[in-house]
């Protein structure tokens, strides 16, 4: 009889264990099955993703599948499927993509209240259309050693770059490249334009009369680690990527309204006509979750949007050439695409630039 | 003073050295650079150490989109072969009004900017797609018959040279000597037509095999190809594996020619001269 009293404590001791154990797995999986199509960028900022975001969907059971390219490629995706099923679901796009997004009707309004994480950031960074995820510090980014060994002050504004000294060693953003606007834009304003009116930054252009314009980060990296260019009007996290291999400065120069530098920030947003909306949220709040945040900077190059990732990174003396903080942010020229017209900017590079 | 024909040799060495050296140098270049890891924003040459790292840690989405680019590419030139034959063959053989018209639209694809093309189908794939209920974008189906577009050209350029330049009085030959019109065909224009075949063939395989600007527009989560992932990797961030991977391909390349030249032999490739 005590063995099979003991026999039945035994069998109902592995059925509660069973019971406990197929329980916990059942509320691990809460997107088995769901698969969410992500335009993004790929190389390095793929797999910070991957780590961050994609790894942690998973362990809910769900897929993240990504439709890579540039904004400009999959916003043409985009239009070209206009009407039917969207090739993503959630889109990572740029802020001069936004008033085609707009316009076009193509996103979703998200339900704020599932993405908890947006506490950590700045009102102003997201509101019921978009969530901002990074920010990108545009300036003059010059070689320290090359300009001091030539002499050369380091430059305070666009047209210092027009120094006789700095012949044949001057990059500057080719229209194609995502670094272009706020470079037009900054070099607009400080000849006495604006978004509205860039010829007096295309004359700047002409005036520092560029070696050559950089189309990518990668292909703007291996000229400043040659030392075939000493500076170029890129983003801050060029000086992060290079450190252990050029000693860069940056400098934000005056643009207008007392600010200097130009902000230009990533945005994610919801496609209209995409299922599986809780995963989607999910994973946009997976976005502004600390370690994604602070890998944006350590691993991507990219200035981060929550509050406790700038406030760690910016007590790290590594990171003292980039503003960190909300209220450095304010001091810094977001770019009005209200005013921007993309294709006449090309058409007008197109005459005055030329190749 | 050297003698004329020894000046002339001595020339001729040293544009085939100074050809050689630019065509080769930035595969040289790749390959070299591709023995030093650590660093991830730019190329180190000449490398710093050498290692083997950046064969090591090549991601697997590199190899997935290689095998992609290697099933689109074999496909394509299938098709673009079962297209431009026939059609370099009618054209030239033909009877048909309007032939020049007739080349000059299967030449056509040529003359269209590829990222003008890529965006059409883009486009096109959407517009027909619901009318047959199929997806096209971002399919494996979409992708071989946007690069059979870009390819097909080639193939019946090559194919369009060799026929202007074939003996037809050998198949009459055979003919008189009483060969049917398929044993004709078999035992003699097909062979004297095989290295311009072969030529069309290979033409086809690399011009999908490197194709960009099309392949950008209508690549999908599942449809990247090896071209693709490459260009999306480098605007963003340089990789290191990039470059073993692109020597990899580079050593797999010359291998398939090598090859080519063991089973066909290259010299029919050089007597065939090309699409004109």
């Amino acid at each position: 009889m005590s063995t099979l009293r003991q026999f039945a404590a035994t069998m109902g001791l592995v059925c509660m264990v069973g019971i406990a154990a197929s329980a916990g797995s059942a509320s691990a999986g809460q997107f088995d099955g769901v698969t969410v199509r992500f335009g993004t960028f790929g190389g390095k900022w793929r797999d910070i993703v991957d780590s961050y975001v994609t790894k942690p969907f998973e362990k809910e059971g769900g897929k993240i599948e990504y439709v890579l390219g540039q904004p400009a490629n999959n916003m043409a995706k985009l239009i070209a499927a206009r009407g039917q099923e969207p090739p993503f679901d959630l889109l990572e796009t740029m802020d001069n993509f936004l008033p085609q997004l707009s316009a076009g009707n193509f996103t979703e309004k998200l339900d704020l209240t599932q993405l908890p994480n947006l506490s950590q950031l700045d009102k102003s960074m997201y509101d019921s259309g978009k969530v901002m995820i990074w920010i990108t510090e545009e300036g003059i980014i010059y070689n320290r050693k090359k300009f001091a060994e030539a002499g050369i002050p380091a430059p305070k504004r666009y047209l210092d770059l027009a120094d006789p000294r700095l012949k044949n060693k001057v990059s500057l953003p080719d229209i194609s490249a995502g670094g272009a606007i706020p470079a037009i834009v900054g070099m607009s304003y400080e000849g006495g334009g604006s978004e509205a009116d860039i010829g007096p930054g295309l004359e700047i252009v002409k005036k520092i009369a560029p070696a050559n314009f950089w189309s990518s980060s990668s292909n703007l990296q291996t000229l400043l680690v040659n030392g075939d260019v000493w500076a170029a009007a890129a983003q801050a996290g060029n000086v992060q990527r290079l450190k252990d291999k050029v000693d860069l400065g940056i400098v934000f120069p005056p643009v207008a309204h007392g600010k200097g530098g130009v902000l230009k920030q990533g945005y994610l947003v919801k496609i209209k006509g995409a299922k599986n909306a809780q995963a989607i949220d999910w994973i946009i709040n997976q976005f502004l979750t600390k370690p994604m945040q602070v890998a944006v900077l350590t691993e991507g190059g990219q200035v981060p949007v929550h509050k406790g990732a700038l406030a760690e990174l910016q007590a790290n003396p590594e990171y003292s050439f980039l503003r960190l903080s909300a209220e450095d942010f304010a001091k810094m020229y977001s770019v009005d695409f209200s005013k921007v017209n993309e294709a006449a900017y090309v058409q007008r590079w197109n005459r005055t630039i030329g190749r | 003073m050297l003698h004329y024909r020894t000046r002339r040799r001595l020339f001729s060495t040293l544009v085939l050295i100074v050809a050689y050296v630019t065509l080769l140098s930035p595969i040289a270049f790749v390959m070299i650079a591709s023995f030093d890891y650590g660093q991830r924003a730019y190329v180190v040459f000449p490398p710093d150490r050498f290692t083997l790292d950046s064969y090591w840690r090549i991601p697997m989405r590199y190899w997935d989109s290689l095998w992609i680019s290697v099933r689109v590419a074999l496909l394509c030139m299938l098709i673009s072969c079962a297209i431009g034959i026939p059609a370099a063959i009618g054209i030239v053989r033909s009877n048909l009004p309007g032939k020049a018209a007739l080349l000059a639209v299967f030449r056509a694809p040529m003359q269209i900017p590829a990222v003008v093309s890529g965006v059409a189908f883009l486009h096109l794939y959407y517009l027909i797609g619901p009318l047959l209920g199929l997806q096209f974008v971002g399919s494996f189906v979409g992708m071989v018959i946007a690069h059979v577009f870009a390819a097909t050209p080639y193939v019946v350029g090559t194919l369009v040279s060799v026929l202007q330049r074939f003996n037809y009085e050998l198949e009459e030959a055979a003919l008189v000597l009483g060969a049917s019109r398929w044993g004709t065909f078999r035992q003699v224009t097909l062979p004297m037509l095989k290295p311009g075949i072969f030529a069309g063939a290979l033409y086809a395989f690399m011009i999908s095999f490197a194709e960009v600007p099309i392949s950008v527009f209508l690549a999908g989560s599942r449809m990247v190809t090896f071209p693709v992932e490459v260009f999306n990797s480098m605007l963003f961030d340089f990789e290191p594996s990039i470059l073993a991977i692109s020597s990899i391909v580079t050593i797999l390349s010359l291998t398939l020619v090598w090859l080519s030249q063991w089973a066909v032999g290259l010299d029919k490739f050089v007597q065939v001269g090309g699409a004109d």
